[in-house]
């Protein structure tokens, strides 16, 4: 991968682990709050906004890369997720999720080294 | 009233968490393969935007593409309510098995000795993941 692509794809990541951990964060203050608290709304649509940019940047992607390659590549946004949501979610990570989260993304790897 | 007892177990497995899970893969399977078709009908080289892919979506393939994505998002905010995100998110894993054997049939596009092996540690890693799951199923 070249370094344009590269780092179009390193925001794309960082776009899908924002708007993923924005949304559940939103779905779980919406529980207490209902979705038409400010606050939520706030959460809600800066998750939609972070997944938009990723989608439009993985559709940039697409257009120069066959999908079996470039999906794969994606998959490291598993472990990033699972830390992030362990840190800014406070949800439990425990040592058998890491591990299974490790092999998947070893798979992706591997997947993407062919 | 026996319509409705009829109607229950299906109700209970369509609301299930675990349900909308599997529904949101496949949402995404179909939606990336959509957005692929549509991609490589409107790639344009050489131009300023050409990694925006903005001159997409003048194909159908990616409105469709589009539609899944909006149902799989609609599954996903169910399963976010009921699923951690630590739990739920490396399950959504189960499309990179998906996606591979869709391009695959669906694209023509080839799938290498070493690829179809990387697919296998991703089944296994899914796996492991999905143990701790059943747990938090019983809890549930």
């Amino acid at each position: 991968m070249k370094a344009t692509p590269l780092v179009v794809f390193i925001i794309e990541v960082l776009a899908v682990v924002a708007g993923q951990v924005l949304v559940k964060h939103a779905v779980e203050q919406s529980q207490q709050l209902g979705f038409r608290n400010r606050r939520v709304l706030a959460f809600l649509c800066g998750g939609i906004a972070a997944m938009a940019v990723s989608f439009f940047l993985t559709l940039g992607l697409l257009q120069h890369f066959d999908l079996s390659y470039f999906f794969p590549l994606q998959a490291s946004t598993t472990i990033l997720i699972v830390v992030f949501a362990a840190v800014f979610l406070r949800e439990r990570l425990s040592l058998q999720l890491l591990a299974g989260s490790v092999l998947i993304t070893a798979g992706i790897v591997l997947v993407s080294l062919s | 009233m026996r319509l409705r007892d009829t109607l229950q177990p299906f109700a209970r497995t369509f609301f299930s968490p675990w349900f909308q899970l599997g529904c949101e893969a496949a949402f995404v399977t179909a939606s990336e393969v959509f957005l692929k078709l549509g991609a490589a009908e409107t790639a344009v080289h050489g131009s300023m935007g050409e990694w925006l892919g903005i001159s997409a979506l003048a194909s159908l393939w990616v409105w469709a593409g589009i539609a899944c994505l909006v149902l799989s998002f609609v599954c996903w905010i169910y399963v976010l309510k009921h699923l951690p995100l630590s739990v739920a998110f490396p399950l959504t894993n189960v499309v990179h098995v998906t996606i591979p054997i869709s391009s695959w049939i669906f694209l023509g596009e080839a799938i290498t000795a070493r690829r179809w092996m990387g697919i296998v540690v991703v089944v296994a890693g899914l796996a492991l993941v999905a143990k701790p799951v059943a747990t938090l199923d019983e809890k549930l």
